[in-house]
C-alpha cells in the first residue's frame, strides 16, 4: 500500500508540484481564517483576542434575527438581487447573441467595447455621475422637462420606491457588457458546420439562435446562473453606499450595508461575523437548491 | 497525509494565537535615567536620543518627520525623532489583535478602542511620576487632566484641541456653524430680519422674486443647507443640532439630565418653517440627495441666497473662490433662525474632550523618552515651537504674542500645502493646544473668506462639557441601538422635509418616537445620563 502510494506520487511528481502550492495557499488563506468564525459566538475584542474574549453563545444571532429592521434589510437584498437576476441575466445573453449577429467587424468591436466600458469605472465615480444625472437640474429632469413630459422636476433618488429600479438599472448598465464576454467566447466555440447544416435545412436566424446557439452555450448559461444565485445575498455594498441617502434608506439598506453600519463601523466584529455566517449559510443553501433544480430540469449542473 | 494536515492546522493556530501576551505592565518600567523634578521638564536634562514609532489612525495624514523646520527643532530639543505610521481602522485593528504596537498611538477620541485603553496603554500619570512630573505639574491643563482621569484613578490618553472652561473665559474660541447670506442680495432686500419664522419665509420669498442669476445663469435658490452626507460632521445637514443650537434648544433639562431636543416644541415649530419653505419651492430641491461636490459647486457659483452651514471649517475653498471673484457679493454671516420663546443662540466650540487622544503603549521601547516628548508637545513652550518655530529665527514676540516672520506668514497664506511640507508649523498637531494657538493668532488664523463668519460665532460660542464623550462608553447593545435610532432619525427628517402638511410631520415624528421606544431608547438615555453625571462630577 505504502509503496504504491510512494510510487504513484513519484511517478506524477510534476503534477504534484503544481498542485501543492495552491493547496497550501488555500489552507493558509481560506481555511485557517475560518477559525475566525468563532468570534460570532463571542463578545470579541481585538485586544483580548480569540482566546481571551468571552463566549456569549447565540446572542449575536439573536440580536439580528430579533431585529425588525433586519427583515426589511433582507427583503431589500433579495428584492434588488432578484431584479438584477431576472432582468440582468437574460439581458446579457440577449446582448451577446445580438453582438454576435453583427456582421461588420469594426462595428462589432466598437459595440462590444462601448458596452463593457462602464465596468471599468468604480462605483464612487458612477455614483457621483448618477446622482447628478438624477438631480432636480440633472440630465434626466432637463430632458423630461424640455419634452414637456413633466411640469415639475422629479426627485428620483429621494423616492424610496424608485430605488430598486435605480439600483437594478444602473447595475445592469455598468455590468451587462462585461457579462457578455463569456457568452461571446462560448458562441465562438460552436462548430460553424452546425449553422451551415441548419441553413441548408431552411432555418431562419431566429430558429438558428434557438436550436443552435442557445443549446451550444447551455452549459455556460447554467454555470453563470448558479454562480449568480450563490451570491444573491451580496447586493453590492459599493453601489449601496454611493446611492443611499436618508430618503431612500428604507429601500436601499441591504445586508452588506447593514453589517457595515451596525457591525464594522461600531467595531462590533462579532455581530458583523454572525450576520456574515448567516448569509453564507443561506447562500450555500440557495446554491445547492438551484444546482439540484437545474440538474433535474436541464441535466446540467456544476456538481 | 492526515498527519500533515493536522500539523499544518496546528502551526496555523500557533501563528494566530501568537502575539497575545508579552506586554509590559506598568510595574516593570525601567528606572529613570536622570533625576527628575516637577519644575523642569525632563527633556532639558535628559540628553539621550531615541527613535520612536508614532501611529496616527488617519490615512490622510502623510507627513514625515525631520523634513520640515518644525520637527527639526523638536528633535534638537528633545533628542527624539519620530517615524510616523499612518493608517485607518483596519490597520489599527490588526495591530491591536496582533499585539505588535508602536511606541505612541493617536486615534479619534470616539474610537471604540479608547474604552479599553487600560489594555494597551501605560497610564500617563504613572509615566509622568516616574520620568517627568512636569507633565502633571505644569505642562498639561489641570481641568483636562481631571476630565480624563478614569475610575481607576489613571489617565491613559491625552487629547489634542481640548478646550477647558478657562480657555472659554480667556476668549479666542470660535464656533463652526453659521447662517450665511449673499451680501448683495441681502442688502438689496434691505437687510431683512430672518430670525423669526415669518421674517425668514418672507425674506426667502423676496429673494426668489428678485430672480437674481448665478454664475451659470440659473436663478438663485433662496436657501440651501449643508449636505446630508457622512463626511459632514452633522449627518442630516443642519437638522441634528445646528438648527437647535441656533434657536437655543437646551442640551440638558433643568435638573441636569439628557434633554430630548428633537421633540422640543420650538424645534418642531422651526422644522415646520423649513417644511413650509420646501413646499413653497424656496429650498434646494436636492437638499437631501446632493453630494459634497454638488454643494461646493453651488457655493462656488453663488447659487444660494442663504446657506445654513453646520461645518464652516469645511467651506473655505468654495467660499474663497466665490468671494475672491465677486468681493461685493461674498457670503457673510448674519443672525439666522432664532428662538420663538426667547432662548439665546448657543453654539458649541471644541469641547474639553478635544478631537484625538494620544497613548503611550505597553510595547513602548523607550517609555521615558516617549513621556518626555508628550510633555514637551503638550507644554506651552512646545506648542510655540510646533506652531511658530524658534524665537528670533522664525518668529518674534510682539505685544506678548508670537508673530511669524512676514515671509513665512506670506508663505502660509498663499501656499498652505507648501508651507506645511517645508515649514511644518501647525502640522504636528496631535498634542496641540488649539485654544492657545487661537488666542495667539486671533482671527487672522482663518482664510479670509471665513474670517467674518468666524468672528460672528464668537459671541455665541459656549462650553457644553457635560455632554463630552457622551456616546463613547455606551454598552454594545446601546451603541447598536444608537446607530439604529440615528438612522431612523435620518429617514424621519427626510420624510418630514418632504411632507405635504403639518399633520404628516407630526405623524412622522410619532413614528420616530415609537421606533426609538421599541429599540432601547430608555436604556440609551439612562446610559447617557450616567455619562453626564460622571462628567459633571469631573468638571466640578
Amino acid at each position: 500500500m505504502k509503496s504504491t502510494f510512494k510510487h504513484k506520487f513519484l511517478s506524477q511528481w510534476e503534477l504534484q508540484v503544481m498542485v501543492w502550492p495552491s493547496i497550501i495557499l488555500m489552507i493558509v488563506f481560506s481555511f485557517v481564517p475560518m477559525f475566525g468564525l468563532t468570534i460570532a459566538f463571542q463578545d470579541y475584542s481585538p485586544l483580548s483576542g480569540f482566546a481571551g474574549s468571552e463566549f456569549v453563545g447565540l446572542d449575536n444571532f439573536k440580536a439580528f434575527l430579533g431585529d425588525k429592521d433586519f427583515y426589511t434589510v433582507l427583503t431589500n437584498t433579495l428584492g434588488i438581487s432578484l431584479m438584477k437576476l431576472l432582468i440582468g441575466f437574460p439581458l446579457e445573453i440577449v446582448l451577446a447573441i445580438l453582438i454576435n449577429q453583427i456582421r461588420l467587424g469594426l462595428f462589432k468591436k466598437f459595440t462590444q467595447t462601448v458596452s463593457y466600458l462602464p465596468h471599468f469605472l468604480s462605483w464612487v465615480i458612477l455614483g457621483g455621475m448618477i446622482t447628478s444625472w438624477l438631480g432636480s437640474t440633472g440630465l434626466l429632469n432637463s430632458f423630461l422637462l424640455s419634452t414637456h413630459l413633466i411640469s415639475e422636476p422629479l426627485s428620483f433618488l429621494s423616492n424610496a420606491n424608485a430605488y430598486w429600479w435605480i439600483a437594478t438599472l444602473s447595475d445592469i448598465w455598468k455590468e451587462v457588457g462585461w457579462g457578455t464576454i463569456l457568452y461571446l467566447a462560448a458562441i465562438t466555440g460552436i462548430d460553424p458546420s452546425l449553422y451551415e447544416a441548419a441553413k441548408v435545412d431552411g432555418a431562419k436566424i431566429l430558429k438558428r439562435i434557438w436550436y443552435v446557439t442557445l443549446p451550444g452555450i447551455k452549459n455556460i448559461i447554467v454555470l453563470m446562473f448558479l454562480l449568480r444565485v450563490g451570491s444573491i445575498l451580496g447586493a453590492n455594498l459599493d453601489q449601496t453606499l454611493v446611492l443611499q441617502n436618508s430618503s431612500n434608506m428604507l429601500r436601499s439598506e441591504v445586508i452588506d450595508s447593514y453589517v457595515y453600519h451596525l457591525g464594522l463601523a461600531q467595531g462590533d466584529f462579532s455581530f458583523a461575523t454572525a450576520v456574515g455566517i448567516f448569509s453564507s449559510v443561506v447562500s450555500v443553501t440557495l446554491l445547492l437548491v438551484a444546482n439540484f433544480l437545474t440538474k433535474k430540469l436541464s441535466d446540467s449542473s456544476i456538481f | 497525509m492526515k498527519k500533515s494536515i493536522i500539523l499544518l492546522t496546528l502551526v496555523a493556530l500557533v501563528v494566530l494565537l501568537a502575539g497575545c501576551g508579552g506586554k509590559k505592565t506598568s510595574e516593570e518600567l525601567p528606572d529613570s535615567t536622570i533625576k527628575v523634578n516637577g519644575d523642569t521638564p525632563s527633556w532639558k536634562n535628559d540628553k539621550a536620543t531615541a527613535e520612536l514609532d508614532w501611529y496616527i489612525n488617519f490615512d490622510w495624514f502623510a507627513q514625515t518627520w525631520g523634513n520640515d523646520v518644525s520637527s527639526k527643532y523638536i528633535t534638537k530639543d528633545t533628542g527624539v525623532s519620530i517615524s510616523y505610521l499612518g493608517g485607518s481602522d483596519d490597520k489599527l485593528n490588526t495591530m491591536m489583535a496582533s499585539g505588535d504596537l508602536p511606541d505612541i498611538i493617536t486615534m479619534d477620541g470616539n474610537n471604540p478602542f479608547v474604552k479599553d485603553a487600560d489594555k494597551f496603554a501605560i497610564p500617563l500619570d504613572v509615566l509622568a511620576k516616574k520620568y517627568d512630573p512636569y507633565f502633571l505639574d505644569k505642562a498639561a491643563k489641570p481641568e483636562t487632566l481631571k476630565f480624563f482621569t478614569r475610575d481607576d484613578g489613571h489617565i491613559y490618553g491625552y487629547p489634542n484641541f481640548s478646550n477647558t472652561k478657562s480657555d472659554y473665559e480667556k476668549g479666542g474660541i470660535y464656533g463652526n456653524q453659521a447662517f450665511l447670506v449673499r451680501k448683495d442680495i441681502y442688502e438689496q432686500l434691505g437687510k431683512p430680519d430672518m430670525t423669526t419664522p415669518e421674517g425668514f419665509i418672507s425674506a426667502l420669498e423676496a429673494a426668489q422674486k428678485l430672480g437674481t442669476k448665478d454664475e451659470l445663469g440659473k436663478t438663485v435658490i433662496p436657501i440651501g443647507v449643508s449636505p446630508f452626507t457622512e463626511e459632514n460632521p452633522e449627518k442630516n445637514g443642519v437638522f441634528n443640532r445646528t438648527l437647535a443650537d441656533f434657536i437655543g434648544v437646551p442640551m440638558l433639562t433643568k435638573d441636569g439630565k439628557y434633554y430630548d431636543r428633537y421633540t422640543d416644541a420650538d424645534f418642531q415649530k422651526w422644522l415646520k418653517v423649513f417644511v413650509d419653505a420646501r413646499q413653497k419651492g424656496l429650498a434646494d430641491r436636492d437638499m437631501i440627495t446632493m453630494t459634497k461636490d454638488d454643494k461646493d459647486a453651488r457655493l462656488t457659483n453663488g447659487s444660494y441666497f442663504a446657506y445654513f452651514a453646520s461645518d464652516l471649517n469645511g467651506e473655505p475653498d468654495p467660499l474663497s473662490v466665490w468671494g475672491k471673484e465677486h468681493p461685493d457679493k461674498e457670503y457673510i454671516a448674519v443672525n439666522g433662525p432664532a428662538s420663538t420663546i426667547g432662548n439665546k443662540t448657543v453654539l458649541p466650540g471644541t469641547s474639553i474632550e478635544g478631537w484625538t487622544q494620544t497613548f503611550i503603549t505597553k510595547n513602548a521601547k523607550n517609555p521615558q523618552k516617549a513621556m518626555e516628548l508628550v510633555t514637551y508637545l503638550v507644554s506651552e513652550y512646545g506648542n510655540n515651537v510646533m506652531n511658530f518655530g524658534r524665537e528670533g529665527e522664525t518668529y518674534t514676540i510682539k505685544d506678548g504674542k508670537p508673530v511669524l516672520n512676514p515671509d513665512l506668514l506670506e508663505f502660509k497664506q498663499t501656499d498652505p500645502a507648501g508651507f506645511e511640507k517645508k515649514v511644518g508649523l501647525t502640522t504636528h498637531l496631535w498634542l496641540q493646544d488649539s485654544a492657545l494657538l487661537s488666542r495667539q493668532m486671533g482671527i487672522s488664523q482663518f482664510p479670509k473668506a471665513l474670517q467674518q463668519p468666524k468672528k460672528w460665532t464668537q459671541d455665541y460660542v459656549a462650553p457644553q462639557f457635560e455632554l463630552a464623550s457622551l456616546d463613547v462608553y455606551l454598552s454594545k447593545e446601546s451603541s447598536r441601538n444608537k446607530e439604529k435610532i440615528d438612522q431612523n432619525w435620518a429617514q424621519t427628517i427626510a420624510k418630514i422635509l418632504d411632507a405635504k402638511s403639518d399633520s404628516e410631520v407630526d405623524q412622522a415624528m410619532n413614528e420616530f418616537i415609537q421606533y426609538r421606544k421599541d429599540n432601547g431608547y430608555d436604556k440609551l438615555v439612562e446610559e447617557r445620563n450616567n455619562q453626564i453625571a460622571a462628567n459633571v462630577k469631573k468638571l466640578q
